[in-house]
């Protein structure tokens, strides 16, 4: 009986702790998402297209360099800049002149994005799976009163707040951060005090799409990168903004601990549809906030 | 100033026979086209009537209601499921699957429905997309029931309407009649205060219009339109897998809306013979039709926002407010 | 007929309303005058439920409207134009008006009668009385500017209200199109036993038009009395002149 106990405890506590680490890969994409839809407006489909892309590029950068630690770790910052350069050149091309258009027309958009990315990625790597290693350093787990956690869980429990630390300093006390909070509420206003919008834009959809970059690659040694790991990634970072309400990169934290718990434990109690759980959350959360769980910063 | 009205009427007349007799054309062309065709382009001239079901279905909250409808996939597959689950696990008569699977896609629009339609815009749509993928991974999770992602095959259907002619006339009459049945509700009542709130919410409401109620009834109706494109897709291809409710398929549909002009009634379903046409025929020369796909879509939204027969309608309207404005002067 | 209480609304921490007092008799045409900021939309706003007070309360005919949402006051019989145009774009000017007749006859749900042939004389009648007439097939995004305001109070009449309340009618309108317009506001009145409320910065229509001015300034009921007594009310001297040399 008292073992019994202690054995849930147990497991409990070490899915929950699994569970936020997964949740740092899902705050990493979805505040990147948020990003671009409370300055652009724009919701970004192509998000999770990005986020393969990444993973992707991870894989094969972690090759060329011969697959050593160094190697994955150039590969971290990499891969997540050749995606923000990717989508620099997309927004300055094509999505610069779209601004003015709805929300609909901006889905479509960015849809029509990730089926070429998608076409892209099929044509670059072809369309069976790839999988890599994690370095040696990470391969194993650190055990401690019971519980097993895999290193590169703990490395990711680290990256993740490392990362909402850096977008807390780069939205509240860099001038771009100042500029586009702004923007996003008064876009006229600032453009008539002589500032250039439309770079301020195109940085921040960089940033976005390099948190999407950095996420893809991120996972990219824990699972298996394949075309249409974009479709399901994508879904859950609109959830998740959408319950911390739209724009707001502290929402997208609420949004996806929320979301990362719930489907853990979910995992636990039926584990058939554990994908029912965190569903649910979002509906009981929209139902008493119908704005989402945090006001929209922006 | 009664001449202006008289000639208004006039015209409006002439178009109307012109509209009648367009109709009639068509409605002998489809009923001709097995005996002119070979069986393949029977079956995909079912499959295109089909998709544009599903698209005017489509085009019914999102061009006259305005409604961000990021998903509709949900109610097509949740009327092609029902209807097959009906027929093999159920074992119910034809009749009655065929009644109750739109009517399950009405109850599960009027759910979605219900839980979005208090959100602003953006967040219905979102919400709505998430809620359908919900859908989607029960569907493709619940092997037990809905078969997983092998989906449902081997439906028991009668010899009359699973074979290609047979399942074309089922799906040109039902479509028909469903075409004509949503006619009449965009020019209804209904349909004008939609699109109403569609152009202007605020207005709306000042008028007297209760927006969430009048969206909610939009849905449920759209729902079941989709219910019965569903349905007619299983009898046209005998099989269900859970594809069919997968997002990309909702935003797909979308394209065709676009293509075709979503503020035009009947340019969904040019927009699905377009889309359906484009990816059976360069399926048999390229695997790249999401590629092609991307490519048609970026350029609609950037040259062709009103779409085909949006172009076609538009000058029209200029006309006739010219020739008001010369009759003023 | 209407009496509106001593309502209050802030925004954030901005109060745009905190105390305002109006009272409207029934027949009586009511104009709202006070600086840019007075609090004077914001105040339609409130009455026409499109936002819900912070505290005090909006009396229609006797009966508390403050909590109801806008679709159910205006069947309570209180329409609005707005100030900026607000009409169905994509319909044409013919379809603007008979949305808004339909709804008023509560046909708004009905779907499988085919609305070509519904109510056609009274939106006739209406587009008539407006001027509207020869424009009925025109789409209402192509009208001219003065038109598109002239639809909109046509729609707002539509719904055969017993109070019209109109939020700068005349806003952005050319001289010429002013006139017509006033005209047009007074025969409305007359004709249809209306009960008017209005806010306007155009002073001179004001005193021509009005049976009573209230003055707002800071959110707050300065004077409400009629046009001879405001004209001399060394109150509303104060409001308009005091930052003036």
């Amino acid at each position: 009986m008292h073992l019994a106990v202690q054995l849930t405890l147990a497991s409990l506590s070490q899915q929950v702790l699994v569970g936020l680490a997964e949740t740092t890969t899902l705050f990493i994409v979805s505040s990147g998402l948020s990003l671009v839809l409370g300055v652009l407006r724009i919701p970004n489909i192509s998000h999770g297209a990005l986020y393969m892309l990444g993973a992707f590029l991870a894989y094969s950068i972690t090759r060329m360099l011969g697959g050593t630690a160094a190697g994955f770790f150039a590969s971290l910052l990499l891969a997540p800049l050749a995606v923000a350069f990717i989508s620099l050149v997309v927004e300055r091309f094509l999505l610069s002149r779209l601004y003015e258009r709805d929300h609909l027309m901006l889905l479509l958009f960015t849809f029509a994005l990730a089926l070429v990315f998608n076409d892209v990625v099929n044509i670059v790597w072809g369309a069976g799976y790839r999988s890599m290693q994690l370095p040696s350093m990470f391969q194993g787990s650190f055990s401690f009163s019971g519980l097993f956690l895999p290193r590169y869980s703990l490395f990711l429990l680290c990256v993740g707040p490392l990362v909402a630390i850096g977008l807390w300093f780069l939205i509240n006390r860099t001038k771009i951060g100042k500029i586009s909070r702004a923007a996003a509420v008064h876009r006229e206003m600032v453009g008539a005090v002589g500032i250039n919008v439309s770079w301020v834009f195109a940085a921040v959809f960089m940033i976005g799409c390099f948190l999407a970059g950095l996420g893809g690659s991120l996972v990219a040694p824990t699972q298996s990168i394949t075309q249409g790991m974009d479709a399901s990634i994508i879904i859950e970072a609109f959830l998740i903004v959408i319950m911390g309400g739209l724009g707001n990169v502290w929402g997208a934290l609420l949004g996806s601990l929320i979301f990362g718990l719930t489907d853990s434990l979910g995992v636990l109690i039926w584990p058939q549809f554990s994908i029912v759980f965190p569903y649910a959350a979002v509906i009981v959360v929209l139902l008493l906030r119908p704005a989402g769980l945090l006001r929209s910063t922006w | 100033m009664s001449e202006a009205s008289s000639s208004l009427a006039y015209r409006l007349r002439s178009l109307r026979r012109l509209e009648t007799f367009a109709c009639l054309a068509a409605v002998i062309v489809l009923l001709l086209l097995p005996f002119v065709l070979p069986d393949f382009y029977v079956y995909f001239a079912a499959l295109v009537l089909v998709t544009g079901l599903f698209a005017t279905s489509l085009n019914l909250v999102l061009g006259y209601g305005g409604m961000y409808q990021f998903h509709h996939a949900v109610f097509y597959g949740a009327g092609a499921y029902a209807f097959a689950l009906m027929l093999t696990k159920a074992h119910a008569p034809l009749w009655l699957a065929c009644l109750c699977a739109p009517l399950v896609s009405a109850v599960l629009g009027f759910l979605i429905g219900a839980i979005c339609v208090r959100l602003s815009k953006l967040y219905f749509g979102m919400l709505q997309l998430s809620l359908g993928s919900l859908v989607w991974a029960i569907v493709y999770r619940w092997y037990s029931f809905t078969g997983g992602d092998n989906g449902i095959n081997e439906i028991p259907l009668p010899n009359a309407i699973s074979s290609t002619t047979g399942a074309y006339y089922l799906t040109a009459v039902v479509v028909v009649v469903c075409l004509f049945l949503m006619y009449r509700i965009v020019n209804s009542p209904f349909g004008k205060i939609f699109q109403a709130i569609r152009d202007n919410p605020q207005r709306s409401e000042a008028i007297g219009v209760n927006i969430r109620l009048h969206q909610l009834k939009g849905e449920v109706i759209a729902a079941f339109f989709a219910g019965i494109a569903g349905v007619l897709y299983v009898v046209v291809e005998g099989t269900v897998v859970p594809d069919m409710l997968f997002w990309t398929v909702s935003l797909e549909v979308m394209v065709m809306c676009l293509l075709g002009g979503w503020y035009t009634f009947l340019g969904p379903l040019l927009g699905a013979a377009v889309i359906v046409g484009l990816r059976t025929f360069t399926g048999a020369y390229t695997e790249h039709w999401s590629l092609i796909l991307g490519i048609i879509l970026m350029a609609l939204i950037l040259w062709l926002p009103e779409g085909v027969l949006g172009l076609i309608v538009k000058p029209a309207n200029s006309k006739m407010e010219l020739s008001a404005e010369t009759g003023r002067k | 007929m209407l009496r509106v209480e001593g309502i209050c609304k802030s925004f954030d921490r901005f109060n745009a309303l905190c105390g305002a007092d109006l009272h409207v008799d029934s027949g009586k045409i009511v104009a709202v005058i006070g600086p840019n900021g007075a609090g004077k939309s914001t105040m339609f706003k409130v009455i026409t439920g499109h936002w819900k007070p912070d505290g005090g309360r909006v009396l229609f005919r006797g009966e508390p409207i403050s909590s109801l949402s806008p679709h159910q006051i205006c069947r309570k019989g209180i329409s609005m134009a707005f100030q900026i145009v607000n009409i169905f774009n994509r319909m044409t000017v013919f379809e603007n008006v008979q949305a808004a007749v339909l709804s008023h006859r509560r046909q708004a749900g009905k779907i499988f009668r085919s609305a070509s042939k519904m109510a056609v004389g009274q939106t006739m009648e209406i587009l008539e009385s407006v001027g509207l007439r020869e424009r009925a097939g025109c789409i209402a995004g192509t009208l001219s500017y003065g038109d598109q305001k002239v639809l909109e109070m046509a729609i707002a009449l539509s719904t055969r209200p017993k109070l019209l309340i109109l939020d700068e009618p005349t806003a952005g309108m050319s001289p010429e199109e002013t006139a017509v317009c006033t005209g047009l506001i007074r025969r409305l009145t007359a004709e249809n036993g209306l009960t008017v409320l209005f806010c306007e910065h155009n002073i001179e229509l004001v005193l021509s038009l009005s049976d009573e001015i209230m003055v707002m300034q800071g959110g707050k009921t300065i004077i409400q009395d009629i046009p001879e007594a405001v004209r001399q009310s060394p109150a509303v001297r104060e409001a308009y002149l005091g930052g003036a040399p």
